[in-house]
Parts: C-alpha cells; sequence; structure tokens
C-alpha cells in the first residue's frame, strides 16, 4: 500500500512537473520576476556594471509608477563575469529554479549564444542581448528578440562608408581573434567583394595582448589607406596609441561598443579623430525631439544614479528595459510568454525614450538595422552621417 | 622588416627580462618564489596613477614614489609575512605569496575599483626613425626609454653585485647561507635587500608598461607570467640567464607574430621555449646540479 501511495505522488509530481503551465511563470499579482546575467566582476566589469545601472534606472522609474498593469518589475541579477560556463548555469538556475517570465539584457557574445537555443526551447522570452552576433537573429528564433545591430550588418555598413563616403582603396582590418572580429571581418569581406575589392591587408590580434607592435609595423609595411579595428575598447585603444607612438597617421574607424565616453577618458588626445559607427542617436540642436526625450532619459538615470553621467552601456541596459516594459505593457493585463512574444513582434519602427527605430516580425529578428557614422573632435562625439541602412 | 620585429622583440623582451631579473634577484637569496610579484608592482602602479593623476604631483616625482613605494611593500612582506615561517615550513612561503597575490588584487577592487585607469606616457615626440639600405627601423621615444630603463637598471644590478662589498656578500648568501653567516655576513639584512631590490624593479617594470595596459588589478598578469618563463629558460638562478632569456621570449614573439601567425604567437613561443628545456632542462645558463644517486 505504502509503495503504491508513493509511486502515486512521485507520478503526481511528474505529471505537475512535465504539465505544469509555464507560461505565466513569473507573473505574480504584484509583480513581475525577470532575470539578467551581467558581468559585474572580472575584466568586463565595466560594461556589466554600466548596463545593470540602466535597467535599474528605468525600472525603478517604472516601479515608482506603479509598475507594469499594476505589476512592478523584480530584476534578479546574476554576475556571470562574462563567462559562458557560468552563464549557463545561472540561466539554468534562473529558469528552473527563480522561474522568471523572461531574461532582459543578458550581456556577452559567448553566453547570449550559449543560452540562447536553451531558452528558445524553453519557451522563455529573451528580450535584448548585450551582443551583436548574428546567430541571435539568424535564422529567427520565436523567444529570441536581438535589438542590437549585428557586427556582420556593421561590417557591410563600415566597408561601404568607407568605400563611397571616403574613398579609400586600400583598407585594412585589424580585428580581434573571437567571434565579434570574425563576424565584422565578415561583413566586411564581403560588402568589399561587392565593389570587387577585397581588404587590404588583415591582421587578427589576441584581445588580451597589450603589446601590437608586431602587428602594426607589418601594417606599416603594407601602407593601407585606411585602417578598421574590429576591438573592444582597451584593446582598441592600445592599438591606437601604438599606432600614434609609431607616428603612423591614417584614418582609423572602429565598431559601435567602443562609442562610450570611456573610450575618450582612456585613450585621450589618441583617439581624437577617430570615426566610429553609433545606434543610439546624440542628441543634436538639429534633432530637438530626440534632445528633449535624451533629457528625460537623464533625469530617469540620475533618479536612480544622482549626478552620474551615463556610460553607453548604461543606455543599452536603459533600451532593454525599455522594449521589454513597452512589450508586456502591450501583452495585457494577463500576460504570458506568448502574449509577450506577439507584443513583441508588433513592434514596427517602435519609438520609446532612448530606444529608436526598433522593429520585429516573425521572420525577421534584427531589431535595429540602421546606424550612423561619428568622430571624436575635441573629446567628443560628432555625428558626421545620417543613418544608413543596408535594407 | 625583419630588423624592425627584432628591435621591437628586444624592447618587449626587456620588460620581461626586468620581470624576471625581480624574481630571480629574490629567488636566489631566499629562496621563494614570489607569485605575488606582478600584483605587487600592480599596486606601484595604482600608486603612481594616484600621485600623477589624481593628487597632481610632477611625472618623475610620482615614478619615484611609486618604486619606493613598491621597495617598502616588498620589504615589509618578507620581514611581516615570509620571514616569520621561513625556517618552519618553506612551502608555506609559497601558499603565502599566492594569497597575498588575492589579497592585493582585492585591496586594488575595494579602494581603485574596476575601471581602467590611464596613465600618460612620459615622452610622446616623434618616433625615432632610421633609414638604412635594408630598410627602414621605427622606434617610439617611450620604447626608448623603456630601453634605456631597463639597460641602465641591468647594468647597475650588476656592477652592484659584482663590484660592491654588499652586492658580493649578497651573491655569498645566495650561494650558502650558513657558511656566509659564519663568515661574518648579516644574512638577515641581505635578505630583506635583495626583496627591497626586487620590489623596487617589479614597481619599476610595472609603472613602464602602465601606458600600454592601463592601470587595473590584473594588468601585469601576462606581464608576470612571461617574466616567470624568462627566468624559467634562462635557469632560473642565473641573473644573465633572465636577461637573456626574457629578450629571446620578446624577439620569439614578435618573429612568430609575423612569419607564422599573430593568433599563435605566444602559444608557439611557449612552445619553443618547452623545446629548449627539454634539450636544456637547466635552462640557458642554468648550471646543472649534480647528485647523489
Amino acid at each position: 500500500m505504502k509503495k503504491i501511495f508513493a509511486f502515486s505522488v512521485i507520478l503526481g509530481l511528474l505529471f505537475t512537473f512535465v504539465f505544469a503551465d509555464t507560461s505565466s511563470f513569473g507573473i505574480y499579482p504584484d509583480k513581475v520576476v525577470i532575470g539578467t546575467f551581467q558581468a559585474l566582476s572580472g575584466p568586463y566589469a565595466i560594461i556589466g556594471q554600466g548596463m545593470l545601472k540602466g535597467m535599474k534606472a528605468y525600472f525603478n522609474w517604472i516601479n515608482d509608477q506603479g509598475g507594469i498593469n499594476g505589476r512592478k518589475i523584480d530584476l534578479l541579477v546574476y554576475d556571470d563575469q562574462l563567462n559562458p560556463a557560468l552563464t549557463v548555469t545561472d540561466v539554468k538556475r534562473m529558469v528552473e529554479q527563480d522561474h522568471v517570465f523572461a531574461v532582459v539584457g543578458g550581456l556577452g557574445t559567448p553566453g547570449c549564444l550559449a543560452v540562447m537555443n536553451y531558452l528558445n526551447d524553453n519557451k522563455v522570452p529573451f528580450v535584448y542581448q548585450g551582443s551583436g552576433a548574428p546567430q541571435l537573429s539568424n535564422p529567427p528564433k520565436e523567444f529570441v528578440f536581438p535589438v542590437q545591430p549585428n557586427y556582420d550588418l556593421e561590417g557591410h555598413l563600415i566597408a561601404r562608408f568607407l568605400v563611397q563616403n571616403e574613398h579609400k582603396s586600400k583598407i585594412a582590418v585589424m580585428y580581434m581573434n573571437n567571434d565579434i572580429g570574425q563576424q565584422e571581418l565578415d561583413g566586411i569581406q564581403k560588402q568589399l567583394a561587392d565593389f570587387n575589392m577585397k581588404p587590404y591587408i588583415t591582421i587578427a590580434y589576441n584581445p588580451s595582448s597589450a603589446d601590437f607592435s608586431s602587428d602594426i609595423i607589418k601594417l606599416m609595411s603594407a601602407n593601407p589607406d585606411s585602417l578598421v579595428i574590429a576591438g573592444l575598447i582597451t584593446d582598441t585603444i592600445r592599438i591606437v596609441t601604438q599606432i600614434k607612438q609609431y607616428g603612423m597617421n591614417i584614418p582609423i574607424v572602429t565598431i559601435y561598443p567602443n562609442a562610450d565616453p570611456a573610450f575618450i577618458k582612456l585613450g585621450g588626445k589618441a583617439v581624437e579623430g577617430v570615426i566610429l559607427t553609433g545606434w543610439v542617436p546624440i542628441p543634436t540642436k538639429d534633432n530637438p525631439d530626440f534632445t528633449a526625450k535624451f533629457e528625460q532619459y537623464m533625469k530617469i538615470y540620475q533618479k536612480s544614479y544622482p549626478n552620474e553621467i551615463p556610460s553607453s552601456y548604461a543606455a543599452a541596459g536603459f533600451i532593454a528595459a525599455e522594449v521589454f516594459c513597452h512589450a508586456l505593457e502591450l501583452a495585457g493585463p494577463d500576460p504570458t510568454r506568448i502574449s509577450l512574444v506577439n507584443a513583441l513582434d508588433t513592434f514596427d519602427n517602435w519609438n520609446g525614450i532612448l530606444a529608436q527605430g526598433i522593429t520585429f516580425t516573425p521572420t525577421d529578428r534584427e531589431g535595429k538595422t540602421s546606424m550612423y557614422f561619428m568622430k571624436i573632435e575635441n573629446g567628443t562625439f560628432v555625428p558626421i552621417s545620417g543613418w544608413i541602412t543596408l535594407k | 622588416m625583419i630588423f624592425q620585429q627584432i628591435i621591437a622583440g628586444i624592447i618587449t623582451g626587456a620588460l620581461y627580462a626586468i620581470v624576471a631579473l625581480g624574481l630571480v634577484i629574490a629567488y636566489k637569496v631566499t629562496g621563494v618564489m614570489n607569485f605575488a610579484y606582478g600584483y605587487m608592482g600592480m599596486i606601484s602602479a595604482y600608486i603612481f596613477f594616484t600621485c600623477f593623476s589624481v593628487i597632481g604631483m610632477n611625472y618623475i616625482f610620482a615614478f619615484l614614489i611609486s618604486v619606493a613605494f613598491g621597495a617598502f611593500v616588498s620589504y615589509a612582506v618578507e620581514r611581516g609575512l615570509l620571514r616569520p615561517v621561513r625556517n618552519i615550513s618553506p612551502a608555506s612561503m609559497v601558499i603565502i605569496t599566492l594569497g597575498l597575490l588575492l589579497l592585493l588584487e582585492g585591496i586594488a577592487l575595494q579602494v581603485w575599483g574596476n575601471n581602467y585607469q590611464q596613465i600618460p606616457n612620459l615622452l610622446n615626440g616623434l618616433p625615432l626613425i632610421l633609414k638604412f639600405s635594408g630598410g627602414i627601423i621605427v622606434i617610439p621615444q617611450q620604447n626608448l626609454l623603456i630601453l634605456g630603463l631597463v639597460t641602465g637598471v641591468i647594468i647597475a644590478l650588476i656592477l652592484y653585485l659584482n663590484l660592491t662589498f654588499q652586492g658580493k656578500a649578497m651573491r655569498a648568501v645566495a650561494q650558502n647561507e650558513e657558511v656566509s653567516k659564519l663568515m661574518g655576513i648579516n644574512s638577515s639584512l641581505m635578505m630583506s635587500i635583495s626583496w627591497i631590490i626586487s620590489g623596487a624593479i617589479g614597481s619599476l617594470a610595472a609603472v613602464l608598461v602602465a601606458p600600454q595596459t592601463f592601470v587595473y588589478p590584473d594588468m601585469m598578469l601576462s606581464l608576470q607570467i612571461m617574466g616567470f618563463t624568462a627566468a624559467v629558460l634562462g635557469g632560473f638562478e642565473s641573473i644573465p640567464g633572465s636577461i637573456i632569456g626574457g629578450i629571446s621570449i620578446g624577439v620569439i614573439e614578435n618573429l612568430v607574430g609575423t612569419y607564422i601567425s599573430t593568433n599563435l604567437k605566444t602559444t608557439f613561443s611557449l612552445a619553443i621555449i618547452v623545446a629548449i628545456l627539454l634539450i636544456k632542462p637547466e635552462g640557458l645558463l642554468g648550471s646543472a646540479k649534480a647528485r647523489r644517486v
């Protein structure tokens, strides 16, 4: 009898587990529990801490107004140090133990790619990734919503800008020997092939290096007319600084993860004249509508972090929070994971406060496909082009 | 291009050599492998950053303060943490240096935070350009400064160890502590001096490399690993060996990076070194020790 009872209990638990309605996990009468993974310690903490601040600032602002449809946002944060091994265990814990409704704003290409299929298979919405890996959007996945432009697209746009706008023909590419660098290089090569060109010289480098002398000497020997550096903030500044030390003076273009005030602060005079791509607009006199929105962003941010100037990583976190909250609102008073997905798929060139021009459809998950170019002049970013897109 | 790569490799290697030198001098006299060496230098780089960029001191003055601070920290570590356990458990001393590494990293994070900090180059002018029939060599001014300072320190150290009484006494302690004591040498003082010199050299290396790496808690990790490698390659107890080891690694790295693959430059260079050590396990200038079996 005892055995039959125990068997029945186990069977009952199994049925409960297998057939539990997970679509509204994380939805409580007074709150919505969501999760994120960020590098809050380790070498990439500068990015993760900034991104988390941006998310928290927006969620605090929403919660102060009573939340979304009467539910406050409860954000669980895991520090994965941008280590994909930690990301996998953290995300599994979020989904299987914490029962989060969605994962919002995870940081880092390796970690995002490591958990992308797991989240999609478990039907957990994964909204905004701090990554431009093309695998996130191509092929489209039902529960994965990338927002940032992907690196392949960026490579195309940079190559097109250098050839068509700057009339360069000897384009050198220095790229990190990892997914980001390779995807940027792929985009550049494909776009140059459309012009019947190819990179003049390509140099892969190890992003943890501090000494780039051998790479720069190779570059000097090749004598290109322009250089694209597909690297992150510290290595890009090291390369630019060392190039200047060697007395080399060529136009340098680098990628949007570097479009942050820290790039100018760390790089100092060496980064003057460097051209960068951007996807978050900059407030300018000729764009008063966005300037007003930017002022609102600053007020919201500084309500949580008084007197602090937000980094571009904070802006990314803010946009992640904006996209999620808007979709949650559209999902109605009794949201489910499916209704959130359906709501996101209605975004059509949607503008929030900082979020601009975000589009999703079930067959197109490249949230943001337009970018612009800016140049560092007298220690500030100055836009030098309008919005550019491949479409 | 090959001359240019060799020159650049020598400059990188000079930094490896000076770190190896600092490790070897402390090891020879006290027998302790200091795993916290790079992190002690990192603290000095933060001191330099604080003095120069935060307080606004003169560059040279800030430089001297940070090197003196590094020497003092090294002295304090040897006297306060290592000496008490020296005769109880030599293995504990190595564990203490590993613990110190974590402690210093934690202190840096707490005091200065996680953000990268910038230290400018002392020399920023146009590079030195040498044209000759075989090509052209370009050397940035800061690299010339590094090369000059490192060469100066190496020469001064060799002269000190070979021509002064104190230097000879230090070598005597390194060779046989018990006999040197019987000869009237204050071995305790010699140990302290070796760590003071080692700490000052580590700080010098950290401040010289900081404009390139930026200042952050792990800034010296790579340099420390390459310094250890250079010391092993040279024969861990040989001062000229550590210099030759460091410069060899710098040059090999650059040549591998140019003619084989940039991605593989560290891996391939270390593989070459493993091969050399398989043929000559005592290192390039180390002496094979005869053992009774």
